[in-house]
């Protein structure tokens, strides 16, 4: 599903130059849940954006589902994001003027799913995140863990083959954090394939794979299930 | 998709509620002064535009000679001329010499005599009569829906009787049409009487029109023509010299060449100076209205830029950010269209009061000016912050939690120029004042204080059978009708309340003749004319610096003899009055006897002109009349009960002198207010952009502040800090403006024969007003900031 070569970032600014990325080689097969761990700093989130389409590479190519996406333009690379990848971030990032209902709906709305199909959609997923009983409420009156689940809702509502997950239980505490990972976990279980970044060794355990970064280069791999390599 | 752009951006409108705020209210303020003054400006632009063919449309002009002014010709035959395809003469009838008599009331109208060829000519349109054959009928009388709504109220109007009296002439007329004066009609008037074929008033102020055929050539007209008048050196002499010449109806409100022929024609003048300036004020607001709302987008651009990213995550489009933007906006604009038309409707009684024209627009129109200029603001304004909203990428937006306004110098710029523009109109409104001020408070040369004037005699109505009597009879009933204003000055001079009285003209009140010295290569020129009696002198304090004034018992009214002023010494180089003869062009050679030392008669825009007394006495003339201490309104009572008297039913008026030179600045009042009114409402204006910035700065900056207090600034330290940067700004924009300002208003002073100085504390005073408004609206965010406690500002993180 996911294959890069040679993948290379280089940020600029007027006099320093920052290499995020050096010349990585990351393939993720269909299914898999994979960790990215490292040192702040090492170029995870840098890769996770790519991999997510939200950034383009300097250097090397990155082929999704087959198709070469690395040098496409934005809006190219926000047609390939559409309905197939899913965002969870620290910071859960939903829209605060948007009731928990609205804010799963969005993607949705951009994918021109008629109201009635995106009503029992967003119920169906918000019942399976446990948030049926919230759909009328802003984030804002939720605590962290339940508008982490949102941001899942949402990430997962158009049924996307991809989730990427940048330190999904960052912002929270342990209880809801295990809750957060239990339920990638059955996303994946499902099919849904993960690319989480994280810091924490215990989310990561719930990986099939742990990708190491230092200084934008993996510096290890361990795989957890043969079976699945 | 619609559905959601509306809902997001009312969520939008909700959470950033200062920025909607501010933004709703700069648009309604800027586009309602523009609308106002555009709805006015447009009045003026377009004056008679409503006449078809307003450019073919002429007005016959002449000069008697290439230095007097332009008047109107003696004798014009239009049919003679093949290009002429219809022509219209009118008479024009004295301001005030005309009574129209209703139910016991009398008015005194403006109107004037017409051809059956009126409605031809002009586009004037009638809501009630036939335009084809109201005219032909010799008892008609035509009148506006304004005066028609005076006389009759709501009734109808039509068929009802009224008594015209002018001077010569006197009957009875029947209501047969109503005429309508749209508000961009230069040419105003309550009534019109069907042209008759007996003498109904002078000829002299008879004013022909005609529409030319197409093709016209106007020059060569002008040549065929020029001469026409000089023609007939038998009857008229004085004519030999005389230039006759077309003027458009195009062209009449703004001509200042016409100005004397204004005066005794029913048209108004226009001035295109005016206008300039309401151009310029309507720009200023506009530009601070697009720069705040620029500004205000800005900053919700900031507010906003999270959630854009978080959308273009979930797959928006740029074209989805964008439609959600113009939802916005649109929806901004809808609401304020509607705010302002209500606005607009309420204020619009006021402002026609003010500018002295009855506009009335219908509400689509308000309508679509609003959404044009909403519209123009809105795009305009939101320019720059969508090229920023394209500049910075998602993901920097979505990592970090703070807004990135530091990178965002546009906003500076903005607040710079709109401050700027501010003071522009700050400062000039200040000179504008002072200028009136000085107008106001300049001591003219002659005595105003306490002078009433007053209209007590109105000569009856000219007897036709006159023309059959004897010389015997006519000196008989000169004698009888001598008798009245002889009476009224026994009685004037039997009210121990009045201290002083003299009759005549007011210094005000000159007429334009024509003059030059006898001896010497002078030519005819028209100069301005004042019909005086011995009194004048000692009431208005005329300072006479050689000869003597008229006086009683030596001089006789109508004598040869002129009283001059010292411009009109200067301006023909007289060294012995003694031995100097001025000609006038009418009445023959004349004796100067005087010199006056010269006051301003008229506005103080120009220095003392020439000005020629002569002695005339005129029983119609006013009385002025100076009251003795605390006698004013005892006075003013038994003058009333004479008036009464003589002339049963008709409106007392008068007025004080000091008034009518009040009013003489009327146009430069109007002009004050405007830049008063309008200054304050872009100070306001560019308070809210700063406000708002003031506001989102310092939340932006509400964690460096929380350090630096942890590290020991006091609030003091803090408060300079924030404001330090806000200050920046409007010294800049003070800098900026300052130049500018001075420039343009040394520009506009050069109108005035007396100016005020440009002082360096009106500069002084607007930037320190405007400093301390400005440090007002920002001190209120950044004492909040600054008061807070860091240990919270810090925990936030």
């Amino acid at each position: 599903m996911i294959k890069t070569e040679r993948l290379t970032k280089i940020f600029r600014t007027e006099d320093i130059e920052t290499k995020a990325l050096n010349s990585v080689n990351l393939h993720v097969k269909e299914g898999e849940f994979v960790a990215i761990m490292g040192p702040s700093g090492c170029g995870k989130s840098t890769l996770l954006n790519i991999i997510g389409m939200l950034d383009n590479p300097t250097e090397g190519a990155y082929a999704f589902n087959g198709k070469e996406v690395g040098s496409l333009k934005e809006s190219k690379r926000t047609q390939e994001r559409k309905g197939n990848v899913g965002f969870v971030f620290q910071s859960f990032n939903l829209i605060d003027e948007l009731t928990v209902y609205e804010n799963v709906e969005l993607p949705l709305i951009y994918l021109k799913i008629k109201a009635s199909e995106r009503k029992r959609m967003i119920k169906e997923v918000l019942e399976r995140m446990k948030m049926g009983h919230r759909i009328k409420h802003f984030p804002q009156q939720l605590s962290g863990g339940q508008q982490q689940r949102v941001a899942i809702a949402r990430a997962v509502v158009a049924n996307p083959k991809l989730i990427l997950a940048d330190e999904p239980t960052g912002n929270l505490d342990s209880k809801n954090g295990r809750e957060v990972m239990n339920l990638l976990t059955k996303l994946n279980q499902e099919g849904a394939t993960i690319v989480m970044v994280t810091h924490s060794d215990r989310d990561a355990n719930y990986s099939h794979r742990i990708i190491n970064l230092f200084d934008g280069k993996i510096v290890t791999e361990t795989r957890k299930d043969p079976a699945l390599v | 998709m619609l559905k959601h752009y509306t809902k997001f951006a009312f969520r939008n409108f909700r959470s950033n509620k200062v920025i909607f705020a501010g933004s709703l209210t700069t648009l309604c303020l800027g586009a309602l002064c523009i609308s106002l003054l555009f709805s006015y400006v447009h009045n003026e632009l377009t004056m008679d535009d409503f006449h078809k063919g307003e450019k073919d449309i002429y007005m016959m002009t002449m000069k008697r000679s290439p230095k007097a002014e332009w008047g109107l010709p003696y004798k014009f035959t239009p049919e003679d001329f093949p290009e002429i395809e219809g022509s219209v003469n009118l008479i024009f009838f004295k301001k005030d010499g005309t009574k129209i008599k209703f139910n016991q009331d009398i008015y005194t109208p403006i109107g004037m005599v017409a051809d059956s060829t009126f409605f031809d000519v002009f586009g004037f349109e009638l809501s009630q009569g036939n335009p084809k054959s109201v005219l032909y009928d010799s008892d008609a009388i035509i009148l506006s829906e304004t005066f028609s709504k005076k006389l009759f109220g709501n009734k109808n109007p039509i068929g009802q009787h009224l008594d015209f009296e002018v001077r010569m002439y006197q009957g009875v007329h029947t209501v047969r049409g109503i005429v309508k004066i749209p508000s961009n009609s230069s040419f105003k008037f309550d009534y019109i009487i069907p042209y008759v074929k007996h003498p109904l008033g002078y000829g002299r102020r008879q004013v022909s029109f005609f529409k030319a055929t197409k093709g016209f050539d106007k020059n060569k007209f002008e040549e065929k023509i020029k001469y026409s008048n000089n023609n007939v050196p038998n009857v008229y002499p004085q004519l030999t010299e005389s230039i006759t010449s077309l003027v458009s109806l195009d062209d009449i409100y703004f001509s200042s060449e016409l100005n004397s022929l204004k005066t005794y024609t029913q048209f108004s003048s226009g001035n295109k100076k005016n206008i300039d300036i309401l151009l310029v004020i309507m720009l200023v607001i506009l530009l601070v209205s697009i720069l705040n709302y620029s500004n205000l987008q800005i900053i919700n651009t900031n507010a906003v830029l999270k959630n854009i990213a978080i959308s273009k995550v979930n797959g928006a489009l740029r074209h989805h950010i964008i439609g959600q933007k113009i939802i916005e906006t649109i929806i901004i604009i809808i609401l304020s269209t509607l705010l302002i038309t209500l606005g607009y409707n309420f204020l619009l009684p006021w402002f026609n009061d003010f500018v002295r024209v009855f506009l009335a627009p219908p509400i689509w129109k308000i309508f679509l000016i609003n959404a044009i200029i909403l519209s123009s603001i809105t795009i305009i304004g939101l320019i720059y912050p969508m090229l920023i909203i394209n500049r910075f990428s998602t993901i920097n937006n979505l990592k970090k939690t703070n807004s990135i306004s530091q990178k965002l110098k546009g906003k500076q710029v903005t607040v710079v120029l709109q401050y700027a523009m501010a003071f522009l109109l700050l400062i000039s409104s200040i000179i504008v004042n002072n200028q009136l001020k000085l107008m106001l408070d300049k001591d003219l040369g002659f005595n105003d204080d306490g002078i009433l004037k007053v209209k007590l005699y109105y000569e009856p109505p000219f007897n036709t059978e006159s023309r059959n009597w004897t010389r015997e009879r006519r000196l008989e009933e000169r004698e009888k009708a001598m008798q009245i204003p002889k009476y009224i000055n026994n009685q004037l001079a039997s009210f121990s309340s009045i201290k002083q009285l003299s009759q005549g003209r007011s210094p005000l009140d000159v007429f334009p003749i024509d003059w030059k010295p006898k001896a010497g290569d002078f030519e005819f020129e028209t100069l301005n004319s004042l019909v005086v009696t011995p009194n004048h002198q000692n009431l208005f304090n005329f300072n006479l610096i050689e000869g003597r004034f008229f006086e009683e018992g030596v001089d006789k009214q109508r004598g040869k003899k002129i009283v001059i002023n010292e411009a009109a010494k200067k301006h023909w180089g007289i060294e012995d009055i003694e031995n100097t003869i001025i000609g006038n062009r009418n009445w023959g050679d004349y004796e100067i006897i005087g010199v006056v030392e010269d006051f301003n008669y008229e506005h103080l825009s120009a220095k003392p002109q020439p000005l020629m007394m002569v002695y005339f006495e005129d029983f119609e003339a006013e009385y002025f009349m100076k009251f003795h201490k605390n006698k004013t309104q005892e006075g003013i009572q038994h003058v009333e009960a004479l008036f009464k008297e003589l002339n049963p039913n008709q409106v007392f008026k008068y007025s004080f002198l000091s008034d009518e030179i009040t009013a003489l600045y009327q146009k430069e009042k109007r002009l004050s207010t405007i830049y008063i009114v309008f200054t304050i409402i872009a100070l306001l204006i560019s308070a809210i952009g700063l406000f708002t910035i003031a506001l989102y700065d310092t939340q932006r900056r509400i964690k460096e502040i929380g350090v630096r207090k942890v590290n020991g600034a006091s609030i003091n330290e803090i408060m300079l800090m924030l404001n330090k940067d806000f200050i920046k700004w409007v010294v800049i924009a003070f800098i900026i403006a300052c130049p500018i300002a001075y420039y343009a208003m040394s520009k506009w002073l050069e109108n005035f024969a007396y100016k005020t100085t440009l002082s360096w504390w009106v500069f002084a005073l607007a930037g320190m007003f405007t400093l301390v408004i400005a440090l007002l609206t920002v001190s209120w965010q950044t004492y909040n900031a600054a008061t807070r406690n860091p240990v919270e500002s810090l925990r936030d993180e």
